[in-house]
């Protein structure tokens, strides 16, 4: 069946199975470092804001202006600029590895956003409650903000990694393999339009289970 | 002060200043507060008048801009970060929104302040239990903040107050979002708190009930000032301040019951031997006859419109509006007569606005 409907991809199918592998890998790993990233400069972001816990506004500043600009460099640019420093870090400009770093460049400021959007949904009161009671700074973040805001936090992750699928496929364009890079050089290019609907439909396939899983962690962790 | 003992809580000269576009604002001026341990104060007044921001500076949450705060003979303001925070763990505070986490149970909000604590786990889950029973929601202890009422909620945020054992718990309006039934439960819950555990209990409120149920002292707070304070039956009973006076009033239905006279009109048409008075008793006034006295002494009826009695501890206040009539020579020897005797008599109507500027200065 698959023959008739999709009959260049029959004909690529190692390679279409390791494209898809090779997009779980940048999901996955981008998520991973990005979401750390992210994370950790969404909490800098809430808690050294005007009436946060560690108020600084040079800091808040600092950090709310380099989020801004590297969120307003389109990815298709940022993937060209990114070169030489890819180069540095990993040391070489292709294939998935390379793209990772700006994968993660070009989302971990966008999910910072997210974590700061996500957090700020906490009431201040209950914070305030929590130093009536003597908890210190690391004790707030830990054991309110992440805890408190985790169904937030989860959505706000869902959105993330469901962009990131999208970028992973535009680093395609530059070679670094996936679905992105088999509909564009194979599907696109040699006009066999197949490819680019079964790549499409991996992805559509792929968003629905993070969306899924997602929603269904978030629903876990709300307590009405 | 009376006593030997030095006061737990000490607000000296404490000043709370904001900055808002450019404009200063003294939310608290320059306010001196000693309570003694053991107390149960009582700061009133209305929105804005600076009291949330005062107590927050018991605890520092509101750092004051001038002035010393000592808890329980600690300079709060000398001291490091981590020191502060093992003096906060020591004061204990319910929030009018109670403030609990809704992501953990009923029982690991009140585990939340011991989390931090060297005990171990099975300790600190017989210490909330312990808690729990004390507030009376056992029973709760695996449901979520969510699934319970206001007067619940207050309940699991006053067992996890006292979960490290304060001395003193602070209570920010914590029945001002709660129906009259509740707030009488959770004000008997802290005056047991305060008798049993020997806590000493601030509470801030717009609310005299609140006040007159449980407070031994209070302070009236208005405009960043306390502009009253002492033992709680004195100062309502002989309020020396116009806004301590207003609270005595609207407690007693008084305000309203003015209100609604002053907009009848039939009762503004009196004809020239007809006196509406509002009257206004006090300690031994209210024990006496005086009423009947006037009928039998000097031929008067009155006609009573509204009448209470607020009771302050020990002391009564009572509240008369009524309708005097007779001869005029005797209405002035009547009102006389009850002047005499100690009570306060306001001229709210007579016959014609040229007579009443005349008597009102005559009686006042």
């Amino acid at each position: 069946m698959l023959k008739q409907i999709f009959p260049n991809v029959a004909h690529i199918w190692p390679q279409f199975v390791q494209s898809i592998w090779e997009t779980i890998y940048m999901t996955v790993w981008s998520s991973v470092i990005a979401g750390v990233l992210g994370l950790g400069i969404g909490i800098v972001l809430v808690i050294t804001q005007e009436g946060g816990i560690a108020e600084d506004a040079y800091v808040y500043s600092l950090t709310d202006k380099v989020v801004n600009l590297l969120r307003s460099i389109p990815f298709i640019i940022l993937l060209a600029v990114m070169f030489p420093i890819t180069n540095f870090i990993v040391h070489t400009t292709v294939g998935t590895t390379a793209a990772l770093v700006p994968l993660v460049v070009g989302i971990f400021p966008f999910y910072a956003r997210q974590v700061q959007n996500a957090l700020l949904e906490i009431d201040p009161q209950v914070i305030e409650a929590a130093r009536s009671m003597g908890s210190g700074n690391l004790e707030i973040i830990f054991r309110i903000y992440l805890r408190e805001g985790l169904p937030d936090l989860i959505r706000a992750s869902i959105v993330t990694v469901i962009s990131l699928i999208g970028l992973t496929t535009m680093a395609g364009a530059i070679g670094s393999g996936g679905l992105g890079d088999v509909a564009i050089s194979i599907g696109y290019a040699r006009y066999q339009n197949d490819v680019t609907i079964a790549a499409m439909l991996v992805i559509l396939i792929m968003v629905f289970i993070v969306q899924f899983a997602g929603d269904w962690l978030a629903k876990k962790t709300v307590h009405l | 002060m009376a006593d030997s003992e030095k006061p737990i809580i000490d607000l000296q000269d404490v000043s709370v200043t904001f900055q808002s576009s450019g404009k200063q604002l003294h939310a608290v001026n320059k306010v001196n507060l000693q309570i003694n341990k053991g107390d149960v104060y009582g700061i009133i007044g209305y929105s804005g008048a600076g009291k949330s921001t005062l107590v927050r500076t018991i605890n520092l949450l509101q750092k004051p801009t001038s002035g010393n705060v000592i808890v329980g003979n600690q300079e709060l303001l000398k001291l490091s970060n981590p020191e502060l925070r093992q003096a906060r763990k020591k004061i204990g505070m319910i929030f009018q929104h109670f403030n609990l986490l809704n992501s953990r149970t009923v029982l690991g909000n009140v585990e939340y302040p011991l989390l931090s604590q060297r005990i171990s786990k099975a300790d600190r889950v017989a210490k909330a239990k312990k808690l729990l029973d004390l507030v009376g929601l056992s029973e709760f202890e695996r449901a979520y903040p969510e699934q319970l009422s206001g007067g619940q909620k207050q309940r699991v945020a006053i067992a996890r107050s006292l979960a490290n054992d304060p001395d003193i718990l602070v209570s920010d309006e914590a029945t001002s979002a709660l129906d009259p039934k509740t707030t009488d439960d959770i004000l008997k819950l802290l005056k047991r708190l305060n008798e049993k555990l020997g806590l000493t209990v601030v509470l801030i409120t717009h609310e005299m009930q609140v006040i007159k149920s449980i407070c031994q002292h209070v302070a009236v707070m208005d405009d960043g000032k306390i502009i009253e304070r002492g033992d709680v039956a004195k100062v309502f009973s002989d309020p020396q301040q116009a806004l301590t006076q207003n609270f005595v009033d609207s407690s007693a239905n008084v305000t309203e019951a003015l209100a609604q006279i002053k907009a009848d009109q039939s009762l503004q048409a009196l004809s020239a031997n007809e006196r509406l008075l509002f009257l206004k008793f006090r300690g031994q006034a209210t024990k006496e006859s005086l009423i009947s006295d006037l009928t039998e002494l000097y031929k008067l009826k009155a006609n009573i419109l509204f009448a209470n009695i607020e009771r302050i501890s020990s002391t009564s206040i009572g509240y008369l509006i009524i309708i005097l009539s007779g001869q005029s020579k005797q209405l002035a020897d009547g009102i006389n007569f009850l002047n005499q005797h100690g009570v306060n008599v306001k001229l709210l109507a007579t016959e014609k606005k040229g007579e009443q500027t005349n008597v009102k200065t005559n009686i006042s």
